[in-house]
């Protein structure tokens, strides 16, 4: 009888076994590859297409796997202590000093200087530094893109350079419009505030990289210029709250970079808006933020010499320049960065004096979790503003305690 | 020779017993008992997931408790989940027993109603969280239109006042159709001779609600508390798809701040003691739950004795 | 005195209820209408031109630049390209009908062993068990993923099946069903000689069919629309199911409302078997929960 029952159940294991041998992530000498993955089907297969284009020019295989952008930082990180490790992978340039303090990710310093075809100096050299940590290199930038004021031609009549003139572009808007679309949420907010913060003269850390910086009258200057654009009447208040208020008109200015572009031409053909330098305070030059992927080599690989070689290729003219499109950002490496489109270019000028972030373990909970929301939840909030210096204090006191 | 017999069969019996529950055991140890010990483990550990785990100690729990400054949001994601609680399981329980008993008064489409309260139960979470957002989205869903119409700024996910309370109300909708059905076929477990006594002793509709339906239907409604509570205190998809945390972290539940932790911050050893901690506050919960809602074991005792030697009137 | 009056004057009575009644029956209808008019809403906005579900305009059907009635699939074809829909599907198939047979047939013998098979421990193991649903399903996230990596079976389909094979719920209610078998067929079949697998099998699993048909639906439910341990455990897009797919889509369209379109698409589309699954066989479910209510 129990010899039936062992019978019976024996075949479970053999379903279960054989559903093991279905997925096969590792296979011998293929190169694991993670990037964003580009939002339109044509730019998922031109991306296939490219690597592909690898593959046949070298002979090393090579397993793309394309990930939201959401998630995929946290896709990553699993998979890290997972089996389906990559191999080589987009980073965002702030998880560049996380990766690199713990090991995680190659000191790729000694296989880039046996590149042929690319070097420093061709890269911005401010995107550049984002890979720097502990004085080694440990990524290369695919990617860039800066933050610049798009303007809303028919609601501004002469384009602001400074703070003061950007402030007084309010008196002559029609009703109904307000001045500015606001700087979003959390991490948004603590990554627009450096647009700011740069532009008056103020940086994230202070000068001997010992504590943070963004609490002192610098930042007290930022945060009162944000918030003076922000302003608390009704129409404000409405207009900050509408989705796609810029698109649809409603907003005169707002920050934004090459992605919003491709989307504002897409889904509001008939907007009338161009971009230009983000104003900073008279005195200063017109400094801004800075965002983008790197490319990097985890430490775990044993095809590193592989992963050198894609980079390489990532790294050439058609397609980095490709690999741009499909972010909706330029390519890091200057001298392929032009374009006739003009507000492309006004980016890339923008590019020349932006500001990376601190490249410090744990600057994303910072960002996230202390300095955004005392921005967008507590100085900024319209229900209930608090008082500049305390929120600055109390997020700065918190960095503190968690970087140094 | 008899009684040999017996024990061998009874020993027989025992081991086919046991084979029979062996997947559940192992079942049992691997998946429920195994990662309760590591994860309580882990809670004393610190740990970025990719590297090795570091032993801290009581640090986490100290941390959590004690620094407002490093952990912000503990203490407010906690307040914000037992607010949600508060908001959607006296809500859930109460339009549950108006539903049921409305459905229990002999209506004509008992059946079709049925089936359109449950239709949520059989969708996914994740797309019921995408035809809310489009339908309150203050620009383009229903509300967008009715801000048009006439004029207002209704924008609930936008707002720390109503953000929360939206979600209750969410999820007192998805869950209705489950909760209705259980709770009526509760009601219609009560005796009918029950209704007609008290109809004798003079009682109306609202009387017999009161006194007959209500305490026949104790034990489901203690039962769909202790269920939609701790099923309250672990409410994250929604806030995770909707708002990812909410106007000023005004939906930011334990359960997503235990998510962060892990995924946004890095911090396992942190978000363990942090799942200790919920669990900690369930069992509470729930033993206080026992002790004085109505139905529960302990407050049935106390009414059995009340009742025992006492001639009541059924109304 | 009072009861003969009453006796006397049952007409009263009634016209005395149906205002009542009527104010029931608008209510229960008011409310049955917030529950349908959403996927009305959900599909007419699927089938509309990105434009018009962007437009000011509140229209229930879709119409055109022309105003004619006119329905577009150029959602739904963005949201299959975006989903991945064939493999996801079958994936998704995969994981469902496997769990939910391994599910069923491991839980009614549990279930069975509880209710009619006398050992030493089993009191005290299913009160173990019980206590154990009491558990946050957070403190079992993080060490499932590491149990599942040292078996190997992470970032496959089996990490969504293997940790739900087992439901102590289920095995609550399968054990209950088989207490109430009538208890003498079983004992005729014990006078023939049959062992308990037998009894189990062909005279047991039998008589409780209705539960298992019941319980087979649910559990299919429940792992169609899991998302969270499937946001979790799974990375590769090739093990991705509808609800972890359509979680993607919808956390792309966070930020983005110009990805509202495809999100409604591919909520129709992740949505609807269930639905007509459910209204297929709308009996059985709406029965069997019944018959898993509480009792006392």
């Amino acid at each position: 009888m129990t010899n039936k029952v062992f019978a019976k159940i024996s075949f479970l294991p053999t379903i279960l076994l054989s559903l093991v041998g279905c997925q096969d992530n590792q296979g011998e000498g293929i190169v694991s590859f993670w990037a964003y993955q580009p939002s339109t089907q044509a730019h998922q297969n031109a991306f296939r297409a490219l690597i592909s284009d690898f593959t046949e020019e070298t002979g090393i295989k090579v397993k793309l796997n394309l990930v939201v952008k959401d998630s995929f930082n946290m896709a990553l990180n699993s998979a890290l202590s997972g089996r389906s490790k990559p191999d080589m992978s987009y980073l965002d340039q702030p998880l560049i000093a996380d990766y690199a303090s713990d090991g995680t990710i190659y000191d790729i310093s000694s296989m880039f200087a046996d590149f042929t075809s690319v070097s420093q100096d061709d890269f911005f050299s401010s995107v550049y530094e984002t890979n720097i940590y502990d004085n080694k290199l440990y990524g290369l930038p695919l990617n860039v893109t800066a933050s610049v004021l798009f303007y809303n031609k028919n609601l501004v009549a002469t384009v602001p350079q400074t703070w003061e003139e950007w402030l007084s572009c309010r008196d002559s808007l029609p009703s109904g419009k307000s001045l500015f679309d606001g700087i979003g949420n959390g991490g948004y907010a603590g990554w627009y505030f450096q647009a700011f913060l740069a532009n008056c003269g103020g940086s994230f850390l202070n000068e001997g990289k010992s504590a943070v910086a963004f609490n002192d009258s610098h930042g007290i200057e930022a945060a009162e210029m944000i918030r003076s654009l922000y302003g608390s009447d009704q129409t404000s208040i409405i207009n900050r709250g509408t989705s796609d208020a810029f698109g649809n008109g409603l907003v005169a200015f707002k920050l934004g970079s090459s992605s919003d572009i491709d989307r504002f031409d897409i889904n509001f053909p008939t907007l009338n808006y161009d971009v230009a330098l983000v104003p900073s305070k008279t005195g200063e030059i017109s400094r801004s933020n800075m965002g983008g992927e790197n490319a990097v080599v985890y430490s775990h690989s044993k095809l590193k010499v592989e992963c050198g070689k894609l980079m390489e290729f990532l790294l050439r003219e058609e397609n980095l320049d490709n690999l741009s499109d499909f972010t909706g950002n330029f390519p890091a490496i200057r001298t392929y960065a032009t374009s006739e489109d003009t507000r492309l270019n006004i980016i890339i000028a923008q590019m020349e004096n932006s500001v990376p972030r601190p490249v410090i373990p744990k600057w994303i909970r910072v960002n996230d979790d202390y300095l955004g929301p005392a921005l967008s939840d507590k100085i900024l909030s319209d229900e209930n503003p608090r008082d500049i210096q305390s929120s600055l204090n109390d997020a700065a006191a918190a960095a503190n305690q968690l970087l140094f | 020779m008899v009684v040999t017999d017996k024990k061998r069969q009874k020993r027989r019996t025992a081991l086919i017993g046991w084979l029979f529950i062996l997947p559940l055991i192992l079942y049992f140890l691997v998946f429920q008992i195994a990662p309760i010990f590591m994860s309580f483990g882990i809670s004393f550990t610190e740990w970025n997931w990719r590297t090795v785990p570091q032993f801290v100690g009581f640090d986490n729990y100290v941390q959590l408790f004690t620094n407002r400054i490093l952990y912000p949001n503990f203490w407010k994601s906690l307040w914000v989940t037992i607010q949600y609680m508060l908001m959607s399981v006296p809500f859930s329980i109460a339009t549950t027993l108006i539903v049921s008993a409305m459905l229990n008064s002999k209506i004509k489409g008992e059946k079709f109603f049925k089936s359109a309260f449950f239709i949520p139960s059989v969708t996914a979470g994740v797309a019921i969280s995408a035809i809310w957002m489009f339908l309150i989205d203050p620009t383009y869903g229903v509300v967008g239109a009715m801000n048009r119409a006439w004029g207002t700024n209704i924008n609930l996910l936008g707002r720390t006042t109503t953000a929360l309370p939206l979600m209750a109300v969410m999820a007192v909708w998805s869950g209705l159709g489950y909760n209705v059905l259980i709770m009526l076929s509760a009601m219609k477990n009560i005796n009918p001779s029950l209704y007609e006594a008290c109809e004798i002793d003079g009682g109306g509709a609202v009387r017999k609600f009161f006194h007959v339906t209500l305490p026949g239907v104790a034990p489901t409604i203690f039962f769909l508390c202790i269920t939609s509570t701790i099923g309250s205190l672990q409410a994250f998809d929604q806030m995770y798809l909707m708002t990812g945390g909410g106007p000023d972290g005004s939906t930011t539940t334990f359960m997503l701040e235990i998510y962060n932790m892990i995924f946004g911050y890095q911090e396992v050893g942190t978000a363990s003691a942090m799942s200790y901690i919920l669990f900690s506050l369930i069992l509470v919960i729930t033993i206080i739950g026992q002790r004085f809602l109505p139905g529960g074991r302990e407050r049935k005792e106390k009414e059995r004795k009340v009742k025992d030697g006492k001639h009541l009137k059924t109304c | 005195m009072e009861n003969t009056l009453r006796l006397a004057s049952p007409r009263k009575k009634r016209i005395r209820l149906k205002p009542a009644r009527i104010l029931m029956y608008a209510a229960l209808i008011l409310l049955a209408i917030t529950f349908i008019f959403p996927y009305l809403w959900l599909i007419s906005a699927s089938f509309k031109e990105p434009a018009q579900i962007f437009s000011p305009v509140f229209a229930i059907l879709p119409r055109d630049a022309d105003g004619k009635i006119h329905f577009v699939i150029t959602n739904y074809v963005a949201a299959i390209e975006y989903l991945n829909l064939s493999q996801v599907f079958s994936n998704t198939m995969i994981v469902c009908l496997v769990n939910t047979a391994l599910n069923l047939f491991l839980n009614a013998l549990a279930g069975y062993a509880f209710a009619r098979i006398k050992f030493k421990g089993r009191e005290l193991i299913f009160k173990l068990m019980i206590a154990s649903m009491m558990v946050p399903g957070a403190i079992m996230t993080i060490p499932n993923l590491i149990i599942s990596r040292t078996l190997l079976i992470d970032d496959t389909l089996l990490v969504l099946i293997l940790p739900f094979i087992m439901s102590i719920y289920n095995v609550f209610l399968m054990r209950q069903q088989f207490l109430g078998i009538n208890k003498e067929i079983e004992e005729a079949a014990i006078m023939d000689g049959a062992g308990h697998f037998r009894i189990f099998f062909t005279i047991a699993l039998p008589l409780v069919s209705p539960m298992l048909v019941v319980l087979g639906i649910t559990t299919f439910m429940w792992n169609y629309n899991n998302f969270m341990w499937a946001l979790v455990a799974t990375q590769s897009p090739d093990v991705f199911t509808l609800a972890r797919s359509l979680g993607s889509l919808i956390s792309a369209g966070q930020n983005n409302p110009s990805m509202y379109p495809q999100m409604l698409a591919g909520s129709v589309i992740v949505s609807a078997p269930l639905i007509i699954i459910f209204f297929a066989l709308q009996r059985f479910v709406l029965q069997g929960i019944s018959i898993g209510g509480v009792k006392e």
